[in-house]
């Protein structure tokens, strides 16, 4: 067993990992708030990519920019579904929000299609790499990884220390108390859409920093699958568990991988992958409510 | 058995409705593939309602039943083809190898994940079906990622008619029968001491359990059974679509295409998923025929539309509309 | 607030739309595309094509008592969903061709008449369910003379028992399976190369390039074409006597290949053959990139022969190989054929591009593969029409054993016991200074290999592989 190889891979799956973090923290924040489980998270993602991809094509603007960019983006789509979709479903049955995000992630699905085709994009920026383990690690997915680590930093001051976040935090956990409290739940609601969505878009932008190719409309369905063990491993609703829950998850991909690669195992990525479930199910019976509890 | 007369013509409506449709396809035999897609989706919204309408739980990893049933199916006729037995066992060893499957795979998750509630346990199935369909493909197991592939052995088993028989009429019909089973068993259970013990979990799980209803038992019956039919109907399958991969067999997009079918018609309903089923196919395919290319752009705002304005589903929704007219109400149960 | 909302949500949806309409980014490649300047030369390929009178009438054809207005092709193809960038791609190919039979070729030769094409298509997303339902509509409601297959070996195996059931010709231009031919399927005839050979140029070419190079590593996606693919792969190089220091599959939708990465940079390898679609392809070379594991020879399949591949890769894509079914440069003409002694029928490669620009309306849209696979299966099955003069299946289906054509895709020829592709062989063309040009085999060639590749360093200097 490579020592060296096997740290390589552990770092590389942590930076991976932070930006799995990163794109779930939307979901969970999303179903943690008002309990709409979006299936069509990987679309948002894919959006994400796709707004980097085009600004740094077109535009010559750098991701970090896109990000920012995203971001925004991402608010404003999410506050925009709240109102036209999410404000009805709410109160109806779950699974009827899940397919209504199903709806919306299908549609941009192909609208994305319907604008951009199917080719398979990417770009390439290149920033240098530093000298690893015998390897190089790209100072992009470093910078991602900082990125990552940068955003969920705000989001906790976001969420701690300012009144906008301290009225999220506070509908979360009482709706009811809230609004007595005087709080405008709807807006409340509206803005923790737009933060959900806005997430996974800049996990989208990340995610670039890391693989920028293989852009195309349905690459977000792997995303969404892996988004939701994440986001359960974590505990749904909290921000830490999802960022934390991908860490994990990044690290197991990746280590598991070349672990059973040494060991002589002809596909080893299929049986990480397995690995990687088995866990969430064992630690699903451990600890039913994820890792971090609400 | 609560057996109302009511509930009498309600299974007799749900039969003839399958019966029509099985009938559609003499009368029209140029539409039966269209016809066995409104089966098919019809069979899967009816079988997943068994549980998630008897319960209220989302199996989210519900498609690994249906892959393993198409597993069951097709490696019967690889076992037959290879070993030379009499040709009819591959049709009977093949649900009986496909419900052995599921039953051992439900009774498995259910002793461990239905302890899990809500989101958690609707995760966790994912993760089951996830890690079967990881576990085939890096294991290797039953031909890893390259597949089952049973044309070449139908056709050794029952010459090139019979492979085209049954890729058609036979497992058509095997699909409706299927349907009409899982539609008799959700209607059973409604009406039994199950579903009885079953709605007061529904409505209050921890208010059921001090109540002296034994939850466990009870949850764990409706997912073996809903398991069982998607098992079978996944043999079925299996003999229509003739291979068998891993990462479509397991495709999630089945388990929520199951969810619209079961709950735009109406979750926990008899008819909910009949109207569902019929509803989704033929919207999707005469959108196709009208617009291909584009069906699935104007399909997606119009399943969102219908979401946001049916939020029981149709039938439940009529049934709000309704709710004074008894017998109406009863009916639509 | 909410005014604002909608304003910001409306100008990305619109930001969108203009970043889609404004195509490819600016960064501008050029790939082989000769303006037809030559068209004297196209007028006589059409005189010399025009089917002489002496048609081989088979056995048993009785003419059709009513000769259709069209001969109507039915086409169920995944315009959306997973495959929708192949399905796309060979149904612009399918039309162009179609568009080419009625407007050069004047129509399909049958009893004296020229009877026009036409195409009745239905996107079934990439499902298996659809296929089997518009299979069926196409069959028995639209009531087609003729199907064409969708693409992908997925969905073609699902299409087939259908066409079968009903004694229709599958004419199959998207599944490039080897097992397809080995179930006795009596109505399917193939187009493609099937996946075990798709590799075997690219070894063929380092063996006689560099003799003696002797470590290579083999990595394939780990679904039904890339295993085939790949197993083929690793049989040819045990026979060519080459030693595989590491072989691997990797799972279907990966998202990092690290791992591997790391263990190919200590396994001694010097060249790399990968069977890969498109988007683990791109992937797997950036990384590769990113990581500084350099190969003397690198071939991967399907994805490195898309323009998306150089566009998205740039300068590091600049030497990759990778092994064709058809492109755009590929040397195939009537010259050729008469050389060879087989029969030319179709375009010219320039003249179907030259369609191919006009169908798709966008001349930045080149044609894959799958262009060039959908396009012959519709040129096959105009001749085989042609050959058989009938519109009965059996006697269409006689027709193509009889067949042995080249076309600007190549040769086609079907081996009459299974349906299989026989006489079709795959080009190897690599990246040289931002164009995909054919560097083996020698008769088919533009150029030649340039080999080794450059450094991943090199290329971001600005080294191309070109001499």
């Amino acid at each position: 067993m490579d020592i060296g190889g096997l740290l390589f891979n552990i770092t590389s799956g942590l930076i991976l990992g932070s930006i799995y973090g990163i794109s779930t923290i939307g979901l969970s924040i999303i179903f943690g708030i008002m309990r709409v489980v979006n299936v069509g998270h990987g679309a948002f993602i894919m959006l994400g990519a796709y707004a980097a991809f085009w600004l740094f094509t077109l535009y010559g603007l750098i991701p970090f920019i896109s990000a920012v960019v995203s971001l925004a983006m991402g608010l404003a789509i999410g506050m925009m579904l709240f109102y036209i979709i999410m404000r009805r479903i709410i109160r109806g049955e779950e699974l009827m929000s899940l397919i209504a995000m199903y709806g919306v992630g299908v549609f941009l699905e192909e609208l994305a299609n319907y604008l951009w085709h199917a080719d398979y994009r990417g770009y390439s920026w290149y920033i240098g790499a530093i000298p690893y383990l015998g390897l190089r690690i790209q100072l992009t997915a470093i910078s991602g990884a900082i990125l990552s680590i940068a955003t969920i930093v705000s989001l906790f001051v976001f969420l701690y220390r300012t009144g906008l976040g301290s009225s999220l935090r506070a509908v979360v956990q009482d709706p009811v108390g809230a609004y007595i409290c005087g709080i405008d739940v709807q807006r409340i609601y509206a803005l923790g859409a737009g933060l959900g969505i806005g997430l996974a878009t800049l996990g989208g932008v990340l995610l670039t920093l890391y693989n920028p190719t293989g852009i195309y409309p349905y690459m977000g369905h792997p995303y969404t699958l892996k988004a939701f063990v994440i986001a359960v491993l974590g505990g749904l609703g909290s921000i830490l568990g999802a960022f934390l829950g991908g860490l994990i998850f990044g690290v197991i991909e990746s280590g598991a991988t070349y672990i059973f690669s040494q060991l002589g195992s002809p596909s080893p990525g299929s049986l990480a992958l397995f690995l990687g479930f088995v866990i969430l199910i064992l630690i699903l019976l451990i600890r039913p409510e994820g890792l971090l509890r609400r | 058995m609560r057996l109302s007369w009511i509930s009498r013509i309600q299974i007799i409506l749900a039969l003839a409705f399958y019966a029509i449709l099985w009938g559609l396809r003499e009368v029209f035999p140029q539409y039966s593939q269209l016809l066995t897609l409104v089966i098919f989706y019809t069979a899967l919204g009816q079988a997943f309602n068994i549980f998630l309408g008897l319960t209220g739980y989302v199996d989210f990893g519900y498609v690994a039943f249906m892959a393993l049933g198409m597993y069951g199916g097709a490696l019967a006729v690889k076992y037959v083809a290879s070993t030379g037995l009499a040709p009819i066992l591959a049709l009977v060893l093949g649900p009986l190898q496909s419900v052995a499957m599921a039953v051992v795979v439900a009774s498995a998750i259910g002793l461990i994940a239905l302890r899990l509630r809500g989101a958690y346990f609707a995760i966790a199935t994912v993760g089951v079906n996830e890690g079967l369909r990881h576990l085939i493909e890096g294991a290797r197991i039953w031909g890893g990622a390259e597949g089952v592939i049973i044309p070449g052995d139908l056709r050794k088993l029952f010459g090139d008619e019979g492979f085209g028989y049954i890729a058609t009429v036979y497992a058509d019909t095997m699909l409706v029968v299927i349907a009409s089973c899982a539609a008799i068993a959700t209607w059973v259970l409604k009406n039994s001491r199950i579903g009885y013990g079953l709605a007061a979990l529904r409505e209050d799980e921890d208010a059921a359990k001090v109540m002296g209803v034994n939850t466990t038992k009870y949850k764990i019956i409706a997912f073996i059974t809903s398991a069982a039919f998607g098992s079978l109907i996944g043999s079925a399958w299996a003999l229509k679509v003739t291979t068998i991969y891993p990462p479509e067999a397991f495709n999630i997009t089945y388990t929520i295409e199951a969810i619209i079918v079961a709950v735009i018609g109406g979750a926990g309903t008899l008819f909910g998923p009949l109207i569902g089923g019929v509803l989704y196919t033929l919207t999707k395919y005469y959108l196709g025929v009208a617009l291909p290319g584009l069906q699935l752009l104007i399909f997606a705002p119009i399943l969102v539309a219908v979401a946001t304005t049916f939020p029981r589903g149709v039938v439940g929704s009529i049934r709000m509309i309704y709710s004074r007219r008894y017998i109406l109400r009863e009916l639509l149960r | 607030m909410v005014v604002i909302v909608v304003i910001v949500a409306i100008a990305s949806f619109f930001g969108g739309m203009y970043a889609g309409s404004s195509g490819a980014p600016q960064r501008v490649v050029t790939i082989t595309a000769t303006q037809p300047q030559r068209v004297t030369i196209v007028q006589t390929i059409i005189q010399t094509v025009t089917p002489s009178p002496q048609i081989t009438t088979l056995t048993q054809t009785a003419p059709p008592i009513v000769l259709p207005d069209k001969i109507v092709i039915g086409l169920a193809v995944p315009l959306t969903g997973a495959q929708a960038d192949a399905g796309k791609r060979g149904f612009w190919g399918i039309m162009a061709a179609v568009k080419w039979v009625n407007e050069v070729y004047g129509g399909v030769n049958l009893y004296g008449r020229k009877i026009p094409l036409e195409v009745r298509y239905y996107n079934d997303e990439s499902k298996k369910d659809q296929v089997q339902a518009l299979t069926e509509r196409l069959i028995t409601v639209d009531k087609v003379h003729f199907i064409l297959s969708t693409y992908s070996s997925p969905l073609v195996t699902a299409q087939a028992p259908i066409t079968e059931r009903y004694k229709y010709v599958l004419i199959n231009w998207g599944a490039a399976s080897d097992y397809i031919y080995e179930q006795g399927y009596k109505y399917v005839v193939g187009i493609f190369t099937p996946a075990s050979k798709y590799l075997v140029t690219a070894f063929e070419a380092l063996r006689s390039i560099d003799p003696s190079l002797k470590n290579i590593a083999i990595m394939y996606k780990d679904d039904e074409f890339n295993r085939a693919s790949g197993i083929g792969a690793s049989a040819k190089a045990k026979e060519m006597g080459y030693q595989i220091v590491y072989e691997k599959v990797y799972p279907a939708d990966i998202k990092d290949f690290t791992p591997y990465i790391t263990e190919l940079a200590r396994s001694g390898a010097e060249a790399l053959f990968v069977s890969a679609h498109y988007a683990d392809g791109q992937l797997l070379t950036k990384q590769l990139a990113d990581a500084g594991v350099n190969f003397k020879y690198i071939a991967i399949n399907v994805a490195a022969c898309l323009q998306s591949y150089y566009e998205t890769l740039g300068k590091l894509a600049e030497g990759i190989l990778c092994p064709s079914q058809w492109e755009p440069g590929a040397e195939y003409s009537p010259v050729l054929a008469r050389s060879m002694g087989i029969e030319w029928f179709g375009p010219a490669t320039e003249e179907f591009m030259a369609f191919f620009r006009n169908v798709t309306g966008d001349p930045k849209i080149l044609p894959s593969y799958h262009s060039g696979g959908g396009a012959a299966a519709v040129l096959a099955l105009v001749k085989a029409i042609e050959t058989a003069q009938s519109l009965d299946q059996d006697t269409v289906r006689q027709a193509f054993n009889r067949l042995h054509l080249m076309t600007f895709y190549g040769v086609i020829k079907i081996d009459p016991a299974t349906g299989n592709q026989v006489g079709h062989d795959m080009v190897l063309g690599q990246w040289q200074n931002g164009r995909f040009v054919i560097v083996w085999p020698q008769g088919a060639a533009e150029t030649r290999l340039y080999y080794p590749l450059p450094t991943w360093d090199e290329k971001r200097a600005g080294k191309t592989a070109s001499y």
